[in-house]
């Protein structure tokens, strides 16, 4: 069975996702990136559901790796608690403005980690909060323009599991 | 080897072996230098105890400052009403605990005092441990005492269990067959998986651990390296644990209180 | 009933964008955890927090499982007028919170 190359690179999952995004439904699929031709048809390869999940927010308009900043850090102390901080490259003005925040995960069990609203009244389209991830994987920043237009970043996080099992709790 | 140079060579063991003799109940000794965990913990981490406001285990004191000044048990009294400010009436004390209460002779620590006063003074029932309460209501007070070196005082009255503590430090225990200095003396700085071993001191509990997304008190923590090690866990607010705390304490003695802390 | 902690600066110039974190003590319980009976610990997180400026809508968080426990926010608004900013939230289970602060506007 191949092994997932883990340095996917954010440029190679943007180019993926984008590429998918603008595709029609049915042709999804056949996106797949060739490193998972080979695995079992019952192992389905994470990106998929982040493609599925961008598809239902985009309704296929095109996504640009441009203007959003996600800051998070590579190697994350504890998948609990994950510290991160996006911004958004806009004027927030009435006319030009962010309208929703996408946080999106590759791998948690629900996908949407957060649906953020911003208005012109926000002033800065930058939000820090802290995440969980279960494992490995891949977190993106989608944000939605008031043109309808949507902006992108993706960032790899490596999360370990913790040394000592710790069953403290019982009592 | 000619026999000249294995001679020094057997020299050089037999000194070095002196001098890194490990650290045992015979010779109990604090690690040298000091530190803090936060110095084996990464950036996250530290920002996140740094920032009093988004520090997660501030909220517990927030809620430790309210409890503070409301009245409790059949006696109506708040703890503000006999200690006033805590801000000036609790400055240092979590530092020199644990310690032998006057009144029961026994060794004590923060919660055991706290839960003592509530019985005895307000007429409320102790608070659990791991209570949202009683973790508060801890991290409130040690918040007193931040920034202070902590600093206890072995005499002969808790002479038995300071020595009670430190036997158990340096005693293997669980499947796993480890002591405490095993990890925490010998191998710290070190990699456990991922995880850096630390030098293993109580001086930022009751604590935020990442882990348990919640506060939790030192003998949580203390339990959780029961587990790890597969032993028995011993009860909170055990003699065992207290006993330990105290040796724990006098090995982190002049280490600065770091209540609230954050964790991994 | 959970602490939460608000930060709002005391003052700001008109058209200033200013800085509002917010700190909630909230499990906010996946759904996924099981207790040590084996038993399913039902899901129970903050679902929709909103912040509201003179009653105006500013900023929206609808959140899940994926928002770490305890959640923390730190989003922007822009000054205008001298009043109240107001965070309220409802979770799973029904539990309404609030956290509010006076924020003074200069001219």
């Amino acid at each position: 069975m191949k092994i997932r190359n883990q340095n996917a690179g954010r440029r190679r999952v943007l180019k993926g996702l984008t590429g998918i995004a603008g595709i029609a439904s049915g042709a999804l699929l056949s996106a797949v990136p060739a490193a998972f031709a080979q695995l079992p048809s019952n192992v389905r390869p994470p990106l998929d559901v982040l493609v599925a999940v961008l598809k239902d927010i985009t309704r296929g308009a095109p996504v640009r790796e441009a203007r959003v900043k996600l800051d998070i850090p590579h190697l994350a102390e504890n998948g609990h608690l994950v510290p991160l901080t996006v911004t958004v490259e806009s004027p927030m003005t009435a006319a030009d403005h962010v309208t929703t925040l996408y946080l999106l995960s590759e791998k948690n069990p629900r996908p949407i980690i957060a649906k953020i609203g911003m208005s012109p009244g926000s002033g800065r389209a930058a939000l820090t909060t802290r995440i969980r991830l279960a494992g490995a994987q891949h977190v993106v920043a989608l944000a939605q323009m008031s043109d309808g237009s949507f902006w992108a970043a993706a960032a790899d996080v490596i999360v370990t599991e913790t040394a000592c099992l710790d069953a403290s709790d019982i009592t | 080897m000619s026999t000249f140079r294995v001679i020094p060579l057997l020299w050089c063991f037999v000194a070095l072996a002196g001098i890194t003799a490990p650290a045992s109940a015979a010779e109990p000794r604090r690690p040298d230098p000091l530190k803090s965990g936060l110095d084996f913990s990464g950036a996250e981490i530290r920002a996140l105890q740094q920032d009093d406001f988004s520090s997660p285990a501030m909220l517990w004191v927030t809620r430790g400052e309210k409890l503070w000044s409301e009245p409790a048990g059949k006696s109506e009294k708040s703890c503000a009403g006999c200690h006033q400010d805590a801000r000036t009436s609790m400055k240092g004390v979590s530092a020199r605990y644990p310690k032998i209460d006057p009144g029961t002779a026994q060794l004590t620590n923060i919660e055991g005092r706290i839960n003592q006063c509530r019985e005895r003074n307000q007429q409320a029932p102790a608070l659990r441990y791991e209570s949202d309460e009683l973790l508060a209501l801890t991290a409130y007070v040690g918040l007193q005492s931040r920034g202070l070196p902590v600093n206890v005082t072995i005499d002969p009255q808790n002479q038995r269990d300071f020595e009670r503590g430190r036997d158990m430090f340096y005693t293997r225990m669980g499947q796993m067959n480890l002591a405490c200095t095993h990890c925490h003396d010998r191998n710290f700085g070190r990699k456990l998986l991922n995880d850096t071993i630390s030098q293993g001191h109580g001086n930022p509990y009751p604590a935020y651990r990442l882990e348990w997304q919640t506060v939790g008190s030192l003998h949580r923590r203390l339990r959780a390296c029961f587990f790890g090690v597969r032993a028995e866990l011993p009860p909170a607010g055990s003699q065992d644990l207290l006993d330990l705390e105290l040796f724990l304490a006098w090995r982190s003695q002049g280490l600065k209180v770091e209540t609230p802390g954050v964790r991994k | 009933m959970s602490v939460a902690r608000l930060l709002v600066p005391a003052q700001a110039k008109r058209g200033e964008v200013i800085e509002i974190r917010i700190a909630i003590q909230h499990p906010m319980e996946t759904g996924f955890r099981m207790d040590n009976m084996g038993k399913v610990i039902p899901k129970n997180t903050i679902s929709n927090l909103l912040c509201r400026y003179n009653g105006t809508e500013m900023f929206r968080a609808e959140m899940g499982s994926g928002i770490a426990a305890n959640p923390y926010l730190q989003f922007y608004i822009v000054a205008q007028d001298s009043g109240n900013v107001e965070i309220s939230w409802v979770d799973d289970a029904g539990e309404k919170g609030t956290a509010s602060a006076t924020l003074t506007v200069l001219q």
